[in-house]
């Protein structure tokens, strides 16, 4: 039986593609388009989703859709009719896509996919739980789900049990921890939508001063419910998200091209504070009316890595698991898997264990793509030459393009689509920053580890963090040992990694750590600034030729920068975020 | 255009690839912008009506009437949670886009 998940039009658009209940591909439209966060229907995941089943989209058994349109169009419609007339230049920019796509979901699917049958139609936040529940190794667990809006939830909690799953409490549009955090995003000079992380890692800069200002315009009940005063804000009825009494009350919003002062550094703190405490109140609050000691997560919220890091610490719960996918993308896996395990009542065979569920390219394709564009490379005789070869070249600080196997599920590149380098080299932020990346100076690089040394490297609540999702104190006396992954506050979002998870990455760190005595490596997402995470070998190439990379390692290729053609492109040249 | 160009081609000869094509591609590039502005102006205006008119009969008596759409958050209350059921229902319900 083949069940189909799509999810679109708003940010984010993937699909996923179960095989008897067991998720056999999944990947986001944006790798394909190479459009962040594409929207657009996602003809190309699909496509790529069929190709990895091997069937047309007239065979698949059923396609789910990750939310209830008519529902969601009835809330822009409450808030047309609550806001008039001051909301007319958001329903002018709104209202065309609604009457061309949004509403005709059916109809654009049989038109491109070919598929006969009914769509099955799951809620928003209910796609989002099945995706954090049922791919989870727990038979049974509390549930929470967080993100900007759905149709008209904002937040909900309730527990899945075998194949079921109850959610009991939810909170509304507009009240939204998702929002506010993006509303802050605004406020910051980033992007909403994309750059909400930045936020998180700009936080620890700061101190929380404004925690008190946050508390006027959000009411948090004993129950760990919470309200916005809506008076703040403006997203409800406009374009833009801060209302100017938001402004009044924090003062000027920081442009883009304005520097980061201590007063914003200040900000983000405060938000991560009352963020923090929102989801621990949550959490609690779902503790004490389940009594379960699983949990887990899904929306966008779930990706606030320093607030899962303190989970444990904070509320009862004593294991969780977060859906790698947790924004809106892993909703399309939600919506098939919960067609399969409980519409449909068949048995949950598929526990989720990685996220490589991408395109993955064959060497003969690699070589056929190497040679068709004359592109100088060496071969290596085996996996071990390979990894050993590569740890060598990241020990004498080179920096790495690591293209392997099957492309991540997910927005973190987990060593298929990675840049990887030397953590003890205290350049090596600036290095990566000036070669490849240009990010903001604030942000941190992330650290990947073995998962048998993780614990000595890092203060971990958890047996391993395959998805990047918590950030854990690097333990004091490691610090000076990996300063470039060492955030200010001393935290590291860490990877672990095992052989079986991953055996040619695992290698390459085993080797690392055989020249260095460090089993942790800089695991940066193979990007350049603004674009999405590469997908192709063509994607890669380009990559490295556009940026300071100076090695591609692909599968068993080798590809230095300095032995082609430099003048390729320059990618600074073209970043946009 | 492919099937017309055929004939205005065979038709005129070297007058349609000297004279009316670029005569044709000037008018194009003139008319496209002027046909896509005045798309614009159509849509904003029905648009507007739609609001003014579509959505103002409902919001303007709501308004008179003080009925809320949205819970702006202005009172404080003892819980912010509302209670829902959502369960497994049968396949068919999952067929509605409500
Ligand atoms: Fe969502």
């Amino acid at each position: 039986m083949y069940i189909l998940g799509i999810s679109c039009y708003y940010h984010d658009s993937a699909a996923a593609i179960l095989k008897d209940g067991i998720i056999i591909a999944a990947a986001e439209e944006e790798r394909f388009t190479r459009k962040k966060h594409d929207t657009s229907f996602p003809l190309n995941a699909i496509n790529y989703c069929l190709k990895e089943a091997g069937i047309m989209g007239k065979q698949l058994d059923h396609i789910a859709f990750y939310e209830k349109p008519i529902l969601k169009f009835e809330r822009l419609m409450a808030q047309h009719f609550q806001a008039w007339p001051k909301s007319f230049p958001s329903f002018h920019k709104a209202m065309p896509s609604w009457m061309v796509e949004k509403l005709r979901v059916p109809k654009t699917i049989a038109k491109k996919t070919g598929y006969k049958g009914d769509v099955l139609f799951i809620e928003h936040h209910l796609a989002h739980a099945a995706s954090a529940f049922l791919p989870s190794p727990f038979e049974k667990a509390a549930i929470l789900t967080v993100d900007g809006v759905g149709e008209w939830s904002t937040t909900t909690l309730g527990v899945g049990d075998g194949n079921d799953i109850h959610l009991t409490k939810e909170i509304k549009f507009p009240h939204s921890l998702g929002l506010l955090y993006s509303t802050v995003t605004a406020f910051l000079g980033f992007t909403v939508n994309n750059s909400e992380y930045k936020v998180m890692g700009l936080a620890p800069y700061g101190k929380p001063k404004h925690v008190d200002k946050f508390r006027k315009l959000i009411r948090i009940a004993k129950d760990g419910s919470y309200a916005l005063d809506m008076s703040y804000f403006v997203y409800h009825y406009k374009m833009t998200m801060p209302g100017p009494k938001f402004i009044e009350l924090f003062g000027k919003p920081r442009k883009p091209s304005d520097p980061m002062t201590h007063h914003y550094e200040d900000i983000a703190s405060s938000l991560q504070v009352i963020t923090e405490e929102i989801i621990f109140g949550l959490l609690n609050y779902l503790h004490q009316e389940t009594k379960l000691d699983n949990l887990c997560m899904a929306g966008g919220v779930a990706l606030n890595t320093v607030a899962n890091g303190k989970i444990l610490d904070k509320t009862p719960f004593k294991k969780i698991w977060i859906q790698p996918a947790a924004s809106d993308a892993g909703t399309s896996l939600g919506a098939a898997i919960y067609t399969y395990n409980t519409i449909l009542g068949k048995k949950r065979v598929y526990k989720q264990t990685h996220a490589y569920l991408g395109p993955e390219y064959s060497t003969t394709e690699i070589e056929d793509y190497l040679k068709a564009n004359s592109i100088i490379y060496s071969t290596f005789k085996t996996d071990k030459e390979m990894m050993d070869t590569t740890a060598k070249l990241i020990a004498e600080d080179n920096v790495i393009g690591w293209f392997q196997g099957r492309m991540e599920w997910g927005p973190r590149a987990l060593g298929s689509r990675s840049i990887l380098s030397n953590a003890s080299n205290p350049d090596m932020k600036e290095i990566l920053n000036l070669k490849v990346k240009h990010r903001e100076k604030f942000r941190p690089f992330a650290p990947v580890v073995t998962v048998e040394d993780a614990n000595d490297w890092f203060e971990m609540k958890r047996d391993e963090v395959p998805y990047m999702l918590f950030i854990f104190p690097v333990r004091k006396e490691k610090r000076k040992i990996i300063p470039s992954v060492t955030h200010v506050d001393g935290s590291g979002r860490m990877q672990t990694i095992s052989k079986e998870q991953n055996p040619r990455y695992y290698g390459v760190i085993k080797a690392f750590e055989k020249i260095t005595k460090v089993p942790v490596l800089i695991n940066t997402s193979f990007n350049i600034r603004g674009e999405p995470i590469v997908c192709t070998p063509h994607d890669a190439y380009r990559c490295m030729m556009g940026t300071g990379i100076d090695y591609l390692v692909m599968d068993r290729f080798l590809i230095k920068r300095d032995d082609n053609p430099k003048d390729m492109w320059d990618s600074e040249a073209l970043a946009t975020d | 255009m492919g099937s017309k160009g055929g004939f205005l081609q065979r038709f005129f000869g070297p007058i349609y690839r000297e004279v009316l094509t670029p005569f044709g591609q000037t008018i194009l590039f003139v008319m496209e912008p002027i046909g896509r502005t005045i798309g614009n102006i159509v849509n904003w205006i029905l648009l507007l009506a739609t609001y003014v008119i579509g959505i103002g009969i409902v919001a303007l008596p709501s308004k008179l009437l003080g009925k809320q759409y949205l819970d702006l958050g202005d009172k404080e209350k003892e819980t912010y949670y509302t209670a829902i059921d959502i369960r497994t229902k049968k396949l068919d319900e999952y067929k509605n886009q409500f």
